[in-house]
């Protein structure tokens, strides 16, 4: 295979990026015909992290699967388990308390914005010399993310594999010390975010070295089924947490933000401003908590075997990569007998093929980064 | 200073002579002093656990401090952790990056999945545990091992580099290296049960999946959310998912697939059909005729059979490095 690559089909020179390459963002390989600097042809080599976890999941039991579904999309786990068992829970009407389901999004908006963090932090490393040498943005982004993790580990006891949701409710509740913790994370947070967002909103570097780069059209977006920041980065107003309200989003206020061009600077701007909002719905949660049970269904060990009716059912959730859906097939026994993950980072990858022809090689990382793809969820 | 001359004082002892002091030592003794305290590692990461090892490497816990800089060529580096989940599709190339390392080099396992394949090992795709690729040195629990553990594993690598003993531990046994990869025909499940179609709504004729979403398209369903296959008793079943952006309207086609398993693809409508047309085709063997490049996405491109067909077994061994159930056990017997 590996001497495929040095084939010059288009272009003068054939260039092999990946799967080991740091900026990459996980284990992605492309084949890059260039011309000079310009790049003529891609083409893209997936599955390296392809760990079947569709086939796992038929010879699971219903209650075994989401922390299986977890270490799917790594930098968000309880938004996959979050649309997993949105849609089990549906499929067998299953109710759950209010206090359960606040403590389901704050764990997800928490996520959300570590998610975020390292995003942008890892864009800082592609994008090198931006910020007095990107490894400073990197720094920062990891410090805050400590925190957001600190808070985590107190709530769930790990540090991101959390395990906090199980059909019916959650398994942990917040206490007095961490809900101080929570509390205090916000008022740390909040400037610091800001300060961020100022900076690199203003930044001479950043701004020539993201503006223009990379346009995806509304059009083009909708096409690939692109979705999450990178669909909202090219002025599509869609965001299933507002369109689609899952649990309990209709309860708070918050803004979903819009970039206008779709460039790499858009996306990375309407993530920041995504963690700002998460922010504010992480606030409204603490306020408004309500008191309560923490399931409707008995302890895990002692409840009977979920058996949802037969048929099949497609539900989706906004994790911090876009629409995250399941489309499960019951047969009416306690496993399933199909599972499809409906991936984000997969849709919003296959741009690539189109987006690259045409532009610079320094700008592919760029580009790349700017997508935010998670291997374990491409490659599932 | 200090620390330096006190971690050379484990090493060897320092003499006053008049006019200059002195330090006897063996060179392999300061050798290993010195490849211990900078190792380096190389800078690439498989799956959660790699996220792990980043916030390792910044900020909070600052591996710069224990002599440690990543480095993004093996040439450079003499150190690699595996964080994650090792796939036969990864491995050659993990191998391949094992072999460009310039000696002494070491390896470290990082995490339950790189150590024994955790809750994927039975699976098809994945090395149960890269050992049976590469020399481990250091093993490294979790799921994912916390920056904790990280340093642990690491201090430990560093003790057993000064002792200057190495004895790595290695699975693979010597004859799977020597057999053919890969080309085996896949195991067949024993006795699977296959369903009856088990939905009914949105079925439309195989030859009219062309035109039916040309038309969704033309209505406002711009977005195609995913295309997939189930697999029943004697049917194929593919699904579609379309949405409008603008009413948040889903809508669902089914078709069923006859038994040539060939259908039309929609790849000219909707790009985002080429790849999870290619996906499907590499998971159920469905051919899209007018595909414009219909060929293996995630497995590797000389993989035989179709993993999620129903009869496909999930324990399907990929030699050399995805031992059989039998070779497997018995590895763990011996422990
Ligand atoms: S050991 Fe756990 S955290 Fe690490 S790669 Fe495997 S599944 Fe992910």
């Amino acid at each position: 295979m590996e001497n495929k690559v040095i084939e010059q089909d288009y272009g003068d020179l054939a260039l092999n990026m990946g799967p080991q390459h740091p900026s990459t963002h996980g284990v992605f390989r492309l084949k890059l015909h260039l011309e000079g600097e310009r790049i003529k042809k891609v083409e893209s080599y997936l599955g390296y992290l392809h760990r079947g976890v569709e086939k796992l999941s038929e010879k699971l039991d219903y209650d075994m699967i989401p922390p299986v579904l977890e270490r799917d999309d790594y930098l968000s786990p309880t938004s996959n388990s979050l649309g997993f068992i949105n849609t089990i829970e549906s499929m067998c009407n299953i109710e759950i308390p209010q206090r359960a389901s606040y403590l389901r999004i704050l764990i997800a908006e928490l996520q959300r914005i570590s998610s975020h963090l390292v995003a942008l932090g890892t864009y800082g490393l592609d994008l090198g010399g931006a910020l007095g040498g990107g490894a400073s943005l990197f720094l920062y982004c990891f410090r805050e993310r400590e925190k957001i993790l600190d808070v985590l580990e107190s709530i769930t006891g790990t540090r991101f594999h959390t395990n906090m949701n199980q059909v019916g409710g959650v398994r942990y509740d917040l206490n007095k010390i961490s809900t101080k913790k929570t509390h205090e994370l916000i008022s740390y947070l909040e400037p610091k975010l800001n300060q961020y967002f100022d900076v690199i909103s203003n930044d001479e570097i950043f701004i020539k070295r993201t503006r223009g780069i990379g346009i995806i059209s509304k059009d083009l977006v909708s096409q690939f089924g692109g979705s999450g920041p990178v669909a909202r980065g090219s002025g599509i107003n869609y965001d299933l947490r507002k369109n689609n309200a899952y649990e309990c989003y209709n309860d708070f206020s918050f803004e979903i933000p819009i970039g206008k061009n779709g460039d790499a600077y858009d996306r990375t701007i309407v993530r920041m401003k995504e963690t700002l909002e998460s922010l504010k719905i992480i606030k409204q949660i603490l306020d408004k908590i309500p008191d309560g049970p923490l399931s409707s269904r008995k302890p895990l060990k002692s409840a009977k075997l979920l058996k949802p009716p037969k048929g099949s059912h497609y539900k989706s959730v906004e994790s911090p990569r876009g629409e995250l859906g399941f489309f499960i097939v019951s047969d009416g026994t306690s496993m399933p007998y199909r599972m499809k993950i409906r991936a984000p980072s997969f849709s919003n990858l296959s741009i690539v093929e189109k987006l690259l022809p045409g532009t610079f090689i320094a700008d592919a990382v760029v580009i790349l980064g700017s997508l935010d793809p998670v291997f374990g969820d491409v490659d599932r | 200073m200090g620390n330096v001359i006190k971690s050379l004082k484990d090493i060897g002892s320092f003499m006053k002579l008049p006019g200059a002091n002195l330090f006897v030592t063996k060179t392999e003794d300061l050798f290993n002093w010195a490849s211990k305290s900078s190792l380096w590692p190389l800078s690439f990461g498989l799956a959660c656990c790699a996220i792990e090892m980043m916030a390792t490497f910044s900020s909070r816990f600052d591996l710069d401090r224990m002599g440690m800089i990543t480095r993004a060529s093996p040439r450079q580096a003499d150190l690699m952790i595996v964080a994650g989940t090792v796939t036969v599709k990864m491995g050659e190339r993990i191998k391949t990056l094992y072999d460009q390392m310039t000696g002494p080099k070491w390896v470290i396992a990082a995490g339950s999945c790189a150590i024994s394949g955790d809750h994927y090992r039975h699976i098809y795709s994945v090395v149960p545990g890269v050992d049976w690729i590469i020399p481990v040195d250091v093993y490294v629990p979790g799921c994912p091992p916390t920056p904790e553990a990280f340093i642990d594993g690491i201090m430990e690598l560093q003790n057993i580099i000064s002792k200057g003993k190495t004895n790595p531990t290695f699975n693979v046994s010597q004859e799977a290296l020597h057999k053919e990869s890969c080309n085996s025909a896949p195991l067949v499940e024993p006795k699977v049960k296959k369903q009856k179609i088990l939905f009914q709504d949105n079925f439309i004729n195989i030859e009219d999946i062309y035109e039916v979403s040309k038309k969704l398209k033309t209505e406002g369903y711009d977005f195609l959310n995913f295309i997939t296959a189930t697999d029943f008793d004697n049917n194929l079943v593919l699904t579609y998912m379309f949405t409008n952006y603008n009413t948040n309207h889903t809508s669902e086609v089914n078709v069923r697939l006859n038994p040539d398993k060939k259908i039309s693809s929609i790849s000219d409508i909707y790009i985002g059909a080429e790849w999870q047309e290619r996906e499907v085709f590499d998971m159920f063997g469905i051919k899209f005729t007018n595909h414009p490049r219909l060929e293996r996405i995630l497995m590797p491109e000389d993989w035989v059979g179709y993993p999620l067909l129903k009869d496909y077994k999930m324990e399907q061994p990929s030699l050399p490095y995805r031992p059989s159930r039998e070779e497997y056990e018995s590895w763990k017997t011996k422990l």
